[in-house]
């Protein structure tokens, strides 16, 4: 996988994990590695970068919230700029794994 | 610039950074803690899922401000990380720059001795085309002329554009308040010209200041100017008592200076050839003479050209002689680097094999570090930073351990070359001016660029090849690191080899049996000066004195002065075959080798404890008797009178006006030098008639401290002659001096013998620390499968010592070929002594094992359960 792919993927699981409500970074792991039936499971080392670089880009915001367990954590949450990145890339994906998986089957 | 608000924000981002990360790490803990881990365990699982918190820092850090920052920035905060992430390996970080420091600081000292000695051209403009010219006699050890016959050659011009002269140094005596014994040298005014020196103060000697009886005309060497005179820049003209007659200082010679025979020369005196004279062979002296050749002319041409001289002075010598004579024309390059070059050789290979040393320990060390790091450039490749992004990381890192370890080792190089100026003996070709060379800073500066260039890309090479799983370094690297101690290894068994056999040469020699009974003697010598000693019998009447005035020191035994003392002479030689026995003439002149020359007065034999195998010493009275009494050497003694008494028999030497009658024989004693084959020996009394020679050294032997007795020595014969300088010490601290030059080479190579040994263990060590580390938990299975403690201490140990093996004997190989090389600097000694390479090879296999015991027994400590839950 080169970089771009990967940086897509993991730009992609965090957008579409925040889709469904905001959530601080463990929440996102928790749910990602849940999701995916323990498939999938992301490295805290790519994670952060990533939530700070979709910060920057606009793609999600950030605020103080107090958490579940009564800690301070940040939470972040999906903008509308986000939101459209989210369906571009989740239209990506589906017709590259779509190709993907015809490729493989015809062999 | 960043502004105050800037670093405010910079900060804020780092304080909700971490507390963000903290969150993270107290909810995975927690999950931990509900699936029933310990508390403990459960942070440090969590710790060890999320990686390194510093990194993820940086890396968050660098999405905020890396997109803005210029690349002088970059550059900057990467300086900055790299000593942050060196400062967490402390261990690493101290070898690497410990190995560079003494490496490149050796390297750089010893490479600007070794440079004057084989690469720099002759401090001589177009030093070239010099040349030595002279008649090479079995008598003395360097071609000479006679000055009748230097004025005669002078006049060739067709291969020369000059020849000169210059006299052999010789001790002389500046008699002002404060006088101190100096050495002079004798030069005609063509000399400084010939060479193309110019003073750097006054001028050269002029023509006419040249001529026999002329005033001395004086020019001083730019270390007495300096040190005596403060550098005074008018100092030209200035008038000075040199052995006690007045001499005007005309000129200063230049700092970089030599003498062409290397020897220490404190003045230059006109040399006042009296060449009418010396060509009708009324007076006879020798000198060094040199010449330029003419451009584009060879060293054979100008041999052709000088045929016809020499055949000339052929004729003038008795045909006996002709045989044992020859002409000689060198290179001076060549007879200047001379004896030096071998050292200069050996002591580059040293510098070589200490560089590679290094260079393969800071190899090792940073591909064992890349390797335990693998894990961390592998999550940093998998963020996104790219290729370039690595090795502009490991290439900051590599720059601060090379620009530390650049200044340390220069200063290194600095201080040790302040020691070498002080200790370094006279004959090594530029050693008091040596200095830190600007080139040697570039050269090592770019050795060093390309070497960080070179390592910074080896890492990164590894992961770019899309290894993901670069945790365990793979065999083939393993076996990398274990070729590069075993080189280490190997060179450093020729380094403590060749530093072995030189520490053996210089134990042999000061071990040499002189012949003498050296200790308790404390010895003071001078040269009687030409203006208060005129006659033998102002010189004669000094030595009575002294000798009176000795004895009375407290716990004299015995007092007696010589020419010169063991194992030198005062130079005077003659034939052995212009000896006549008895009245029969001799067996041919000019034939037999050289016989030595020694005047002493009749305590001699008791003060130095040489033996009297026959006969009687002087007795007092001969001293000023007509007839003649001579003492010989017993090797002279078997040799002019095999089979029989010597005792009562005469002798004759050409040329001398007496008949000797032999009195004694004398036990053999080291006569010509160190390391030279004894000479026979005759010795003459001092004789208040006829030989009182300049040279005088006075020989104590005493039962009081040698401190005292030189002291009182100093004040006795500082109460006969105020301003005689003299030179007092314990006869032990002659020899010490004569073994000078082993005694330096010695201590270079120890040196780096020392360093290289270090970094060799340094390499062994760090190759298994890191062999542990990488292998914990396979060392833990085998623990739990019943492998015994000791069984893992063998396994490595085993493991250590089967490349040790091959290191050292490579390097015993390699020890024997090189140690040929160097045969000429050895004494007592051969180049494959089989003692000195076992105890080399027993050392270094210690050394080895050392550095492995360290690592193995932790190792053999581990807690298999802990290295099974590792991970």
């Amino acid at each position: 996988m080169s970089q771009a792919t990967a940086q897509n993927t993991l730009d992609l699981l965090i957008l579409k994990t925040l889709a469904r409500g905001s959530n601080h970074g463990f929440g996102i792991t928790v749910h990602i590695q849940n999701a995916s039936e323990g498939l999938l499971r992301i490295e805290e080392g790519s994670l952060y970068p990533a939530l700070h670089r979709l910060e920057r880009e606009k793609a999600v915001s950030s605020e103080w919230k107090t958490s579940e367990n009564g800690r301070r954590a940040r939470y972040y949450k999906i903008s509308a700029a986000g939101r459209k990145r989210l369906e571009e890339h989740e239209g990506q994906w589906h017709s590259l794994s779509a190709g993907v998986a015809r490729v493989l089957d015809f062999a | 610039m960043k502004g105050w608000f800037e670093r405010r924000r910079a900060r804020d981002l780092d304080r909700e950074l971490r507390e963000e990360m903290q969150f993270h790490l107290e909810m995975r803990a927690a999950e931990y803690e509900r699936e029933g881990m310990s508390p403990n365990d459960s942070t440090a699982a969590a710790h060890k899922r999320f990686g390194s918190t510093s990194i993820v820092h940086e890396d968050t850090r660098r999405m905020h401000i890396g997109a803005a920052a210029s690349l002088l920035e970059t550059a900057g905060r990467e300086v900055g990380f790299a000593f942050r992430s060196l400062r967490r390996a402390p261990a690493f970080t101290a070898a690497a720059v410990l190995a560079l420091t003494l490496g490149l600081g050796g390297a750089a000292a010893v490479f600007s001795v070794v440079d004057r000695i084989l690469f720099r051209s002759l401090p001589y403009s177009d030093g070239n085309r010099l040349v030595s010219v002279g008649v090479r006699a079995p008598l003395a050890d360097h071609p000479i002329l006679l000055g009748g016959d230097y004025s005669e050659w002078k006049e060739e011009h067709s291969a020369l554009d000059g020849l000169t002269a210059a006299s052999e140094p010789f001790d002389c005596d500046l008699t002002e308040n404060n006088p101190v014994r100096l050495s002079c040298a004798g030069v005609a005014w063509t000399f400084l010209p010939l060479f193309g020196v110019e003073p750097v103060a006054g001028r050269n000697i002029r023509p006419e200041e040249d001529l026999p009886k002329a005033p001395q005309s004086i020019i001083l060497s730019h270390a007495l100017w300096r040190d005596r005179y403060g550098a005074d820049p008018k100092i030209a003209g200035r008038q000075i008592q040199l052995n006690g007659e007045p001499a005007t200082i005309v000129g200063v010679l230049p700092g970089s200076f030599e003498f062409p025979t290397l020897a220490q020369v404190d003045l230059l005196v006109a040399l006042q050839l009296n060449e009418p004279v010396e060509r009708k062979r009324q007076a006879v002296s020798m000198v060094n003479a040199f010449g330029r050749l003419k451009s584009g002319v060879g060293l054979e041409r100008a041999r052709a050209a000088l045929e016809p001289f020499f055949a000339n002075f052929l004729t003038t010598i008795t045909p006996a002689f002709r045989k044992e004579v020859r002409l000689e024309v060198g290179s001076l390059n060549d007879a200047m680097r001379g004896r030096a070059r071998t050292a200069g050789w050996v002591l580059l290979g040293a510098v070589a094999a200490v560089l590679l040393i290094a260079w393969t320990n800071i190899a090792n060390l940073w591909l064992a570090r890349s390797a335990s790091r693998a894990h961390e450039i592998a999550i940093r490749a998998a963020l996104g930073a790219g290729k370039a992004r690595l090795t502009i990381h490991h290439a900051a890192e590599l720059a601060l351990i090379a620009a530390t370890g650049w200044f340390a080792g220069l200063g290194l190089a600095a201080c040790l070359l302040a020691i070498f100026r002080r200790t370094a003996p006279a004959g090594i070709i530029g050693v008091r001016h040596v200095a830190l060379d600007p080139r040697i800073f570039l050269f090592s500066g770019a050795v060093l660029l390309a070497s960080i260039l070179g390592f910074s890309l080896l890492p990164t090479g590894a992961v770019s090849q899309g290894e993901s799983d670069v945790r365990i370094a793979g065999g083939r690297k393993m076996r990398l690191r274990n070729a590069l101690v075993t080189a280490q290894l190997a060179i450093s068994v020729f380094l403590v080899a060749s530093a072995g056999l030189l520490i053996h040469t210089l134990r042999e020699l000061s071990d040499l049996r002189f012949g003498v009974r050296t200790e308790g003697t404390v010895t003071a010598s001078a040269v009687l000066g030409q203006q208060k000693y005129r006659t033998i019998a102002d010189r004669y009447a000094f030595v009575s004195r002294l000798e009176d005035g000795l004895r009375r020191l407290p716990g004299v035994s015995a007092v007696a002065v010589a020419d010169e003392l063991p194992p030198l002479t005062a130079g005077m030689g003659i034939m052995y075959g212009s000896i006549s026995i008895d009245g029969r003439p001799p067996s041919g002149q000019g034939r037999g080798g050289n016989v030595n020359l020694r005047h002493i007065t009749p305590e001699y034999f008791r003060a130095l404890g040489i033996e009297l195998l026959r006969g009687r010493p002087f007795m007092r009275e001969e001293m000023n008797s007509a007839d003649g009494s001579v003492i010989l050497s017993d090797r002279l003694a078997r040799r002019l009178f095999p089979n029989q008494d010597p005792a009562g028999h005469f002798i004759k030497p050409a040329g001398f006006p007496k008949t000797y009658t032999v009195v004694g024989v004398a036990a053999d004693v080291k006569n010509a030098g160190l390391t030279a084959e004894d000479a026979p020996e005759l010795y003459f009394p001092y004789d208040s008639t006829r030989s009182a020679p300049r040279f005088v050294s006075a020989v104590v032997r005493s039962a009081a401290k040698p401190a005292l007795v030189a002291r009182l020595m100093a004040d006795e014969i500082r109460a006969m002659d105020a301003e005689l300088p003299v030179t007092i010490g314990p006869f032990n601290d002659r020899i010490a001096r004569l073994n000078a030059r082993p005694r330096f080479n010695a201590a270079l190579l120890s040196m780096f013998a020392g360093i290289g040994v270090l970094l060799a263990a340094l390499g062994v060590y760090g190759v298994l620390a890191f062999l542990v580390t990488q292998r914990v938990r396979e060392i833990g299975v085998r623990m739990a499968l019943g492998a015994t403690r000791g069984r893992i201490l063998g396994w490595i140990l085993c493991y250590v010592m089967s490349w040790t093996a091959a290191g050292l004997a490579l390097g015993v190989a390699g020890a024997f070929a090189a140690a040929r090389q160097f045969r000429s600097m050895l004494y007592g000694v051969t180049p494959s002594d089989p003692w000195t390479l076992a105890t080399v090879v027993v050392l270094l296999a210690c050394v080895s094992a050392l550095a492995a015991y360290v690592p193995a027994r932790r190792a053999a400590t581990l807690d298999p359960a802990a290295t099974l839950r590792h991970d």
